[in-house]
């Protein structure tokens, strides 16, 4: 038998309870068990504790080591060899030995409050417990203990510490008899709740209990504790006030954690405070090409303050940057400091051909008078795009003249260049030439009246394919242009859609060679005998279930929300609507999503952006009386109307189900409060998984 | 009338069996038990069992031993009796035909003849005599006794009283020394099974073959001096043998086994005037000590020649 450590403390309350329960379980796994033997055991285990003093004079009545009560059990109610196994697994399983910690728990905080001379219930300024911690050493750890377990409770307001009375203590500990399973002792216990609290806490308040906070984070890492519940801003947070009180070794171990969580996923970096972030990274000397590449990345203001020191690597890691015009502005930032040769050379290299309009503010004084020139040309250039684009979007005639007006001055400024005496291309010049290559078949695609697209886009077609289309899609400006583009998208869209449906549906589908399998025998031979015409009948397939898919179309989920349409649309026989949301909600109908032009062209025409109103989708998607939804969205609902969670719960209560898929930057909280309703909620962490988690929905 | 009555069979019982049974005081106490279990009866009997007992029987329930043949059931509980009850326990060993008369009291035949079923013709048995006398009772092999004789048993230990009915009385238990300990081999086959009713009403404990310390203590206690003249690598030898033929022979040496076998050992090595006990004594007392059985004989050689060597 394996002995398991540990003691078992119950009352005779506690022991009928667990009488009556494990009886009942040993009944079901044949082992009769009469109420008569239930007798025999309570009073043998009072008796035997009695005559061995295993009492406590308190509430509890009985302290049994573990095994002592599972052979008292035994003896009483265990009458065969051959149930012995049984009857000690269900025992065990019955029997878990948390009380005992509970009770130990108890003893040890009545005994770190006599060991500081406290009364439960009792209330202590600040000043006396500053003194009587001060007394002796050691207790310190005591009162530190108690006031994360909450024995102690910190009443800021009239300036005591308020100790709880006995009962509200146990009642504490009830609150978390879950935990007490896990925990091994008090100190260990103690160190749970306050990383409990820190997880609740928000910023302002760990301010108010800087060393509290502080420790609770240090104990923390020092167990290896899986801090993923902490947010990095509070991370952040707390490296700065573990900065200001000078505890160094804890700064470099929370600075490392973020540059950590940085590097994986700079989507972390949203909320954060940048100038505390840059600070506290800084001074622990974390700032690897990595983490600054991150921080550029997800946090674009940042970048600025980090500029001066890390110009190098700032400027190398602006080629990672998507939005254009974030490109832009820390560009604009790097060319106000002097920059070098090399500098100049990166920053070209990395900046989109849309974004270097931005090297018309180029100083540099190391560059030579062709180079200047060709820098000046390009951003001439780039700028022409800009209004062509510009004419386009905000339908503005007026922006062609401008753009022509840049064009023009592009060309005066390459003639320039050609009468200089030629010495051969420096390294910026040819990437100089390069990106004027990009732009010019840009403006080219824009303004031309037909499209010349890349013979290997149309040969094996991605997602990304479609991404490209619609970019110029949206950048040319000729109606038949765009309508080529259309078509073009169509067919790519078509051989898209049949391939994921084969990816996914071929699994999915178990072909049955054996056709008599679904032949409905009583009903054939009902008919037979009827003398019916065509008497076999076949087992009808069941009925597919319908989704309906909720799209966030919001700015954030740009990505997602493309291919999601655009998978939808491969799934037509399934999908029975398809919802599109932000401020407003706009239904698609069947017919467009079917047929892969239409779709292609709904896709092209959608606008992103604008708000999110979760709970108008929610609400438009019941009245679909559709039994399983599937919203896609990162959550974060920006219209403050209704609470989307009253809508979600009056869903999910009505009996349909609840399938939400998230991109990696979604709103945890209103996440976790959904599926504690009971919606199911799915992570996706590119764009390209979205195929497997409609698919395993599907 | 009943007071001058009750006289004539208490007066035999006392007569009878009073010599038999001693006084002594009773032991409440479950560490003064062991003590005394250990340093009075040289039996080592952990903790745990002591306390259960006396827990049921303070819970007024009767005890079942169980285990393998040579655990030391019947001299633990016959040990544990005395000394709970504070007299020597008397022991019913069962067959299968035990019934009333012989346990609770029958009548002399001449005499009841002339007289009539009276108390004068009535010849109390030790059941009664137990009861009676405040003594414990040990039902030895109770599966070899028929289910009606364990029903009546768990009668009058339930209720605590013997009804006579051909005299018309009810005896009475007085104290809490009246106690019951039924002692039982279930590997026995040719025994009767325990009826669900018998097992509900006891509290069972399971005896097994002792660990390798508590034998060798037990061996401590038993052979006393002797125990050095053995030797430790003997005894260790002992113990190894002994446990390998728990697992390997129809007839499984128990405690007693040993210590027999340690016994004969060193008796063989006075008689040979050897002033230390070699491997040809084990060798010799073990065959005759652990063979019991004929179809074991290969085995216990097998396994003696192992240990100590071939015939010599």
């Amino acid at each position: 038998m394996k002995i398991v450590k540990g003691e078992v403390v119950f009352t005779r309350e506690d022991l009928l309870n667990f009488l009556v329960k494990l009886a009942k379980n040993l009944r079901t796994e044949g082992l009769a068990v009469g109420t008569s033997e239930l007798e025999t055991a309570i009073r043998l285990v009072e008796n035997y504790c009695a005559l061995l003093g295993k009492t406590h004079s308190g509430k509890y009545e009985f302290i049994l080591e573990y095994n002592e009560l599972v052979d008292l059990l035994k003896a009483s109610l265990l009458k065969h060899d051959r149930f012995e196994n049984v009857f000690e697994e269900i025992v065990k399983e019955n029997l878990t030995p948390y009380h005992t910690v509970k009770i130990r728990v108890l003893r040890e905080i009545e005994n770190y409050l006599k060991d500081l001379g406290l009364r439960f219930g009792e209330k202590v300024s600040f000043a006396k417990i500053k003194k009587i911690i001060r007394k002796r050493s050691g207790r310190e750890k005591a009162f530190e203990t108690l006031f994360k377990i909450g024995v102690i409770v910190k009443n800021r307001k009239y300036g005591f510490y308020e100790i709880l009375d006995e009962e509200s203590v146990e009642k504490l500990l009830n609150k978390n008899v879950s935990l007490l399973r896990n925990v091994k002792n008090i100190e260990e216990l103690a160190n749970t709740l306050a990383y409990r609290k820190l997880e609740k806490t928000s910023i302002s308040k760990i301010y108010d209990e800087k060393d509290f906070y502080l420790n609770t984070i240090e104990t923390a890492i020092n167990h290896s504790v899986d801090l993923s519940n902490i947010s990095t801003n509070k991370l952040v947070n707390l490296s700065k006030i573990a900065y200001l009180k000078r505890r160094k070794s804890l700064l470099k171990k929370i600075s490392k954690i973020i540059a950590e969580r940085i590097v994986k996923n700079t989507g972390e970096l949203k909320d954060v405070d940048e100038e505390i972030l840059v600070d506290v990274l800084e001074k622990t000397n974390t700032l690897t090409p990595e983490v600054i590449e991150a921080i550029v990345k997800g946090k674009p203001k940042a970048a600025e303050k980090l500029l001066k020191k890390h110009r190098k690597t700032v400027i190398a890691s602006i080629a990672h940057i998507e939005d254009i015009e974030t490109q832009k502005a820390i560009a604009s930032k790097a060319l106000k400091l002097k920059l070098k040769r090399e500098d100049i050379e990166t920053l070209i290299e990395g900046l989109k051909p849309e974004a270097l309009t931005i090297l018309e503010k180029c100083k540099c004084e190391d560059l030579s008078k062709s180079e200047t020139l060709l820098i000046k040309a390009i951003s001439k250039l780039a700028k022409a795009f800009e209004y062509f684009r510009r004419a386009h979007i905000e339908d503005n005639k007026g922006y062609l003249d401008m753009a022509y007006g840049m064009l023009s001055d592009h060309n005066r400024l390459m003639n320039e260049y050609a009468k200089l005496p030629e010495k051969g291309k420096s390294r910026i010049e040819e990437k100089i030439f390069k990106k004027a290559e990009v732009l010019k078949t840009l403006i080219t695609v824009v303004t031309s009246d037909k499209p010349m697209l890349p013979s290997k886009i149309v040969a094996s077609p991605t997602i990304e394919t479609l991404y490209i289309l619609k970019e110029l899609y949206d950048a040319s400006l000729n109606p038949k242009v765009k309508e080529k583009i259309l078509s073009v998208a169509s067919k790519v869209a078509q051989k898209l859609r049949s391939r994921i449906r084969s990816t996914i549906l071929s699994r999915k589908y178990i072909k049955t060679t054996l056709r008599s399998s679904n032949i409905t025998v009583r009903d054939s031979i009902y008919n037979i005998l009827r003398r019916k015409s065509s008497p076999i009948v076949y087992r009808r397939r069941r009925k597919e279930r319908k989704i309906v898919l909720i799209i966030d179309v919001s700015g954030s989920m740009k990505a997602y929300a493309e291919s999601a349409i655009l998978l939808a649309s491969a799934f037509i026989k399934v999908v029975d609507n398809i919802l599109v949301f932000r401020e407003y909600v706009a239904k698609l109908d069947r017919s467009t999503v079917r047929s892969p032009e239409r779709m292609v062209r709904f896709l092209f025409n959608l606008k992103f952006g604008g708000w999110t109103n979760i709970s108008k989708a929610l609400s438009e998607a019941k009245k679909l009386r559709s039994k399983t939804l599937v919203l896609i969205s990162d959550l974060k609902q920006t219209v403050l109307t209704e609470n989307p969670l009253d809508k979600a719960r009056e869903l999910l209560k009505s009996g349909i189900e609840l399938i939400v898929v998230t991109p990696p930057v979604y709103d945890k909280a209103l996440a976790r409060k959904l599926e504690f309703l009971g919606a199911k909620i799915i992570h996706v962490k590119e764009a390209h998984d979205l195929v497997k988690a409609l698919g395993f929905i599907l | 009338m009943s007071n001058k009555v009750e006289d004539v069979i208490v007066k035999k019982v006392y007569e009878t069996y009073f010599p038999v049974v001693g006084r002594s005081e009773p032991v409440r106490s479950v560490n003064l038990m062991v003590r005394l279990l250990r340093e009075k009866f040289k039996l080592i009997v952990s903790e745990r069992i002591v306390a259960i007992t006396i827990s049921a029987f303070l819970s007024s329930r009767p005890v079942l031993y169980e285990g393998p043949p040579g655990t030391g059931k019947t001299e633990v509980g016959y040990a544990i009796l005395t000394l709970w009850s504070g007299k020597n326990a008397f022991i019913l060993p069962c067959s299968e035909n035990y019934d009333e008369y012989r346990v609770i009291g029958d009548f002399h035949p001449l005499m009841a003849m002339k007289m009539g079923f009276t108390e004068e013709s009535f010849i109390p048995r030790p059941l009664l005599a137990a009861l009676i006398l405040d003594a414990g009772v040990l039902v030895d092999e109770i599966r070899r006794s028929s289910e009606e004789f364990q029903n009546m048993l768990l009668d009058i230990v339930d209720k605590r009283r013997i009804v006579v009915p051909e005299l018309k009385r009810i005896f009475k238990a007085k104290g809490d020394g009246f106690q019951v300990i039924f002692t039982s081999n279930p590997e026995d086959i040719a025994q009767n099974e325990l009826s669900d009713a018998f097992l509900r009403r006891v509290v069972r404990i399971k005896f097994t073959y002792p660990d390798e310390d508590v034998e060798r203590e037990i061996l401590k206690i038993r052979l006393g001096e002797n125990y050095w003249k053995l030797g430790e690598e003997n005894i260790a030898k002992m113990i190894a043998s002994v446990n390998e033929l728990r697992e390997r022979a129809t007839h499984k040496p128990g405690p007693a086994d040993t210590v027999a076998w340690a016994q004969i050992a060193v008796e063989l090595a006075n008689l040979r005037e050897k002033a230390k006990v070699t491997s040809k004594e084990m060798y010799d007392a073990g065959f005759s000590v652990l063979l019991k059985r004929i179809e074991d004989e290969d085995v216990v050689e097998d396994v003696l020649t192992k240990y100590f060597g071939g015939k010599r």
